[in-house]
Formats: C-alpha cells, sequence, structure tokens
C-alpha cells in the first residue's frame, strides 16, 4: 500500500514537470531562435535605418493614443455597465468580448467596409472631406477595436467585484458621484486597471491584420512595426529579424511592469 | 520554500533543459529528406493578412496514389490557377496544388527550407537568385509567359482620373506594390520612364505623395482598387483583362515606357517527384496551358 501511494505520487510529479517543461520550452525557444539568428552588431546597424525608426514611433504613438482612448471611454462605460442594469446589457457583454474570438483580418475588412470612402459610414464623411482609411487614424481606430476587450473586461469585472457599499457609504456622506470615483472606485481597482492597460497597450502594439486591411500600408505613415517586420522578412531578412527583437524587448518590458504591479497587490494577472 | 517546491522547480527546470537538448540533438542531423511534398509556409506568413495570405488550392481529380504537386506560384496567377489545376488534372491524373503569394515571399520561404516542385516566378532577379543559391534545377528554368504594366481605376471613377497625368494631380489616392514585390519593382520603373519621357519631377513627387499603400501582392492592389478605396492602382494587364466586366476601367500605359516582365517556370531541387514536375511544366509551356494563360489576360512569351 504505501508502496502503491509513492508510485503514483512520483508519477504526478512526472507529469506536472514534464507538462510544464514542454510549455515553458514551447514558448521559450522561439523567442531564442530570433535572437539566436542576429548578432549585436547586426541589430544596432539596422536599428538606425528609417525604416526601422518610423515603425517604432509609428507603433508607440498610436498605441499610446489608442490606449488612452481606450481608457478615457472604456473606464465610464465599463463602471456604469457593471453598476447598472439595462436592457441589451447582455448584449453590450458578447460586444466586448467580440473582437477578442473574430480574427483581425475579418475586423479590419469590417472597418474598411464601414469607413472606407465607398463605406456604410465612410461615404457619408467622405462627402464633408472626412476620409478615414489609410491613414494614421485607421492604425489607431484598427487598434482600439481589437485591443479594448482587453482593457473593458479587466475593469467591467474589477467593477463588478467591487463592493458597491463603499461608494454607497461615501454618497450617502455628501460626496458626488465623481469624487467617490476618484477617491474610492479608482484607488481600490487602480493595480488591476494599470495591469489591463498594459494589456491593452501590448495588443495594440502587435496588431497587424486588421491594420494592413484598414490602414495600408506606408512606411512613416500607417507601417506600424508588425507591418514593417513583415514587409522587411520579404526583402531585408536583417531588419525584420531587428524590429522582431525590439518588439519581444518592448513586450518583455510590458510584462515585467505588469507582474511587478500585481505582485505587490498578490493578484494574479 | 518547501521541500516539495523545491523538487518541483528543479525538476522543471531539469526537463526545460532536456526539451532544449532533444531539440538541438535533432536539428544538428541532416536536414529534412525532401520527401514531403505537403504545403508549407515556412516563415511567417500570417494567415490573418488577407490580400497577402498565401492562398493554397486544392485540387481534388482522379483517384490517384500519388502525392499532390506543390507549386510555389506568383500571385497574380491566382485566377489563373483555378483553371489550371483541374486542366492539368484531366490531362494528367495528377494533381496540383498552388501556394499563391508575391514573389519575394516565396523565395524566401524556398530558401528557409520549404518543399515544393515547381517555381512559377515574376521576377528575373528572383529567379536568378534561387539558380545561383541552387534551389532551381537550372536546365529545367523556362520563360513561361509575360505581362505589361497598367492603371486601373474603379468603375465609375471616384476620383476622376482621365490620364497617366491625373495620377500627378494632388489629392489622389494611389495604391501599388511594396519596392520588393515584381509588380512593385516594375511600377517603380515605369514610372520612371514616364517622368523623363512624358512628365516631369513635380508629376513624380506628386505621384508619390499620392500613394497610400504598398501591397505585399499584385492582388492586393487589385483588391483596394476594386473597392473604390483608391483612385487607381499599377498592376498587371491581365488583372484588368480577367476582371469582370464593368468592375475596372483602365489607362494604357505607351508600350515604350512599359516594362514586359517575363515570368518564369522551374522546377525546385527539392522536389520529390521530377517527372511529375516535369510534366507540370510541359504543361504549363504547351498550348493548352499557355491558352489558360491568355485567357486571364497574360501575354505569350516569345510569340
Amino acid at each position: 500500500m504505501a508502496t502503491h501511494f509513492r508510485l503514483s505520487k512520483s508519477l504526478g510529479l512526472a507529469v506536472a514537470v514534464l507538462s510544464i517543461g514542454m510549455v515553458a520550452a514551447y514558448l521559450a525557444l522561439p523567442i531564442v531562435a530570433l535572437f539566436f539568428h542576429s548578432s549585436p552588431e547586426l541589430f544596432l546597424s539596422s536599428l538606425s535605418e528609417p525604416k526601422v525608426i518610423d515603425a517604432l514611433v509609428l507603433s508607440l504613438m498610436t498605441s499610446t493614443i489608442a490606449m488612452v482612448v481606450i481608457v478615457l471611454v472604456g473606464t465610464p462605460a465599463a463602471y456604469f455597465h457593471s453598476r447598472m442594469d439595462y436592457p441589451g446589457k447582455s448584449i453590450v457583454d458578447i460586444l466586448i468580448d467580440l473582437p477578442l474570438v473574430l480574427p483581425p483580418a475579418v475586423a479590419g475588412l469590417a472597418l474598411l467596409l464601414l469607413y472606407g470612402r465607398m463605406g456604410l459610414f465612410g461615404q457619408y464623411l467622405h462627402m464633408f472631406g472626412i476620409d478615414i482609411a489609410f491613414t494614421i487614424v485607421a492604425v489607431m481606430m484598427a487598434q482600439v477595436f481589437v485591443a479594448s476587450p482587453f482593457y473593458l473586461r479587466q475593469a467591467k469585472a474589477l467593477f463588478g467585484q467591487l463592493d458597491p457599499s463603499y461608494e454607497q457609504t461615501a454618497r450617502s456622506l455628501g460626496a458626488s458621484p465623481l469624487f467617490v470615483f476618484a477617491t474610492i472606485v479608482l484607488p481600490l481597482t487602480f493595480e488591476g486597471l494599470l495591469s489591463g492597460l498594459v494589456m491593452t497597450f501590448a495588443r495594440a502594439l502587435g496588431e497587424f491584420g486588421a491594420t494592413i486591411m484598414v490602414a495600408g500600408n506606408l512606411p512613416g505613415v500607417t507601417q506600424t512595426m508588425p507591418l514593417a517586420i513583415y514587409g522587411a522578412m520579404q526583402g531585408d531578412f536583417n531588419t525584420s529579424i531587428t524590429i522582431s527583437i525590439l518588439l519581444v524587448l518592448i513586450s518583455f518590458g510590458i510584462m515585467a511592469i505588469i507582474s511587478i504591479i500585481t505582485k505587490r497587490r498578490g493578484l494574479i494577472a | 520554500m518547501t521541500k516539495k517546491k523545491d523538487t518541483l522547480f528543479i525538476g522543471t527546470i531539469l526537463s526545460v533543459i532536456l526539451c532544449i537538448t532533444l531539440i538541438f540533438a535533432g536539428c544538428t542531423s541532416s536536414p529534412p529528406a525532401p520527401a514531403t511534398t505537403n504545403t508549407t509556409q515556412a516563415t511567417g506568413a500570417q494567415v490573418t493578412a488577407s490580400s497577402a495570405t498565401p492562398v493554397v488550392s486544392a485540387v481534388p481529380t482522379a483517384p490517384t496514389n500519388e502525392k499532390a504537386l506543390v507549386a510555389f506560384t506568383a500571385a497574380s496567377l491566382t485566377g489563373a490557377s483555378d483553371k489550371i489545376g483541374p486542366a492539368f488534372s484531366n490531362a494528367s491524373g495528377k494533381t496540383v496544388k498552388f501556394n499563391l503569394d508575391g514573389t519575394q515571399v516565396l523565395k524566401q520561404q524556398v530558401e528557409q527550407g520549404a518543399n515544393a516542385d515547381v517555381f512559377i516566378s515574376a521576377s528575373n532577379t528572383y529567379t536568378n537568385g534561387l539558380k545561383s543559391e541552387g534551389y532551381l534545377i537550372n536546365s529545367t528554368v523556362k520563360n513561361l509567359t509575360s505581362n505589361y504594366i497598367i492603371v486601373i481605376i474603379p468603375a465609375g471613377n471616384p476620383g476622376n482620373i482621365r490620364s497617366l497625368a491625373d495620377l500627378g494631380t494632388p489629392g489622389k489616392r494611389i495604391a501599388m506594390g511594396t519596392p520588393e514585390v515584381p509588380v512593385g519593382v516594375n511600377t517603380r520603373q515605369v514610372i520612371h520612364r514616364l517622368t523623363n519621357s512624358t512628365y516631369n519631377s513635380t508629376w513624380q513627387q506628386n505621384l508619390d505623395k499620392n500613394v497610400k499603400t504598398l501591397e505585399t501582392t499584385e492582388p492586393g492592389v487589385v483588391t483596394k482598387v476594386a473597392l473604390g478605396e483608391v483612385d487607381a492602382g499599377f498592376v498587371y494587364e491581365s488583372s484588368y483583362m480577367a476582371a469582370k466586366n464593368g468592375t475596372l476601367d483602365a489607362i494604357h500605359i505607351p508600350v515604350k515606357d512599359n516594362v514586359l516582365q517575363v515570368y518564369t517556370i522551374g522546377i525546385l531541387n527539392s522536389t520529390a517527384d521530377k517527372a511529375a514536375a516535369q510534366q507540370f511544366e510541359d504543361f504549363m509551356l504547351s498550348v493548352a496551358g499557355q491558352n489558360i494563360l491568355s485567357d486571364f489576360g497574360f501575354r505569350p512569351y516569345g510569340s
């Protein structure tokens, strides 16, 4: 009996070790391969190419603006959505999750068919001289579309979990709703919101399929880092590796920020 | 940490090291024998990209024991490939699958180890590159067909483009290929020639400012124009000829300024069935194959 118990225990340990090892290796090795193929000299030399710098600046700028838009509109939306019960609430729940399951290329095509010059909405905008497709605005709109679920879902969950009695008490003591939100709700949910925000930024930064459809691919204007990688891969392999490594470094930086933030409060991201 | 966690931690590290070692051991062995003719997309051709997605059309035909031939084919033959596949099957009893993408992408895939039987290229530079790198069986590389560049316009002409000169009017929207894709290379050459022969550098500068998107495949440019999202696009004549009636208009480019792109077909060294690959090449060069190509607007080479 004792032998049988020890055998199944070590078997469980072996399965645990093997499965975790496989997951770790599968995820780590492609990144390792990326670094193996380049060298510090090649990396630094292609770092100064205009194509790389253009893509880097454009990506960081558009992702930041997209993230700010998502936070400014999404925070009140998530707050009221979680606090109120309104007709169609379950539909909005589905809509918030939609960009997560929709292939980015589909999102891009749909955005093009809506906001393009010939689009459902875009044709009217065009009459006023406003054209969205193939501009930097289109890049940000694509990013907002695909990245918003990351913040909205997190914010929704955080606000939902917050005990409303804190807010009610504050209100009953005479505080305005905005004051309550700023001094009670935000401090309590801040870390979680921040991690959701950082994930949103990362997703916006990596967006490819939707961007290439609705924004086009023009260096300096709409060619974000993922698009630049795809294009460079077809001509100058080394440049594509450099941009890829840049994105990996930025992603690792983002992950590090998340883990520092969440470890402080013991939350699991 | 407790003793149990210690063991787990060490065990995880050991298995990670084990996996890495196993994988490197596998990597240092001889490269995979070219027995597989599965359609492989070696480098990161994102499946999520739409107009740049390599299209694979499997062609089911008469039951055969052999694996299907894989033809890496320049994307401008996308439409024609729908006819070529069945026609070849009827003629030979063999199946051919097409991996359609920009020639520059296909070349990268071959160089990164993708296995295929036949390579149809829209660029002499890329063909020569593959030949000198040893991927093509040089003796099998033959001229297949040819194509001129043309400017297409969406039906209804939303941008009011009436001539090549209008392309240089500020405020227009133009689509063309990237500097790497063969149609893009030729487009830039054509623009350069037009600037020198007919127009001036102001025209070219304005045209450059009007370019709103660079597509990685020729069909990508066609799509942007067909959708009406740009005012004009530089594509191959074949795409205009093969387009449905009424969907596209065109402005022809004078032959003296134009570039005649010659396509080549060749058998790759990685082929698993050279005889079948030769059969496909012969079919493409035969009257039957050439007729299909000319139905889709391609020009015969040589005649």
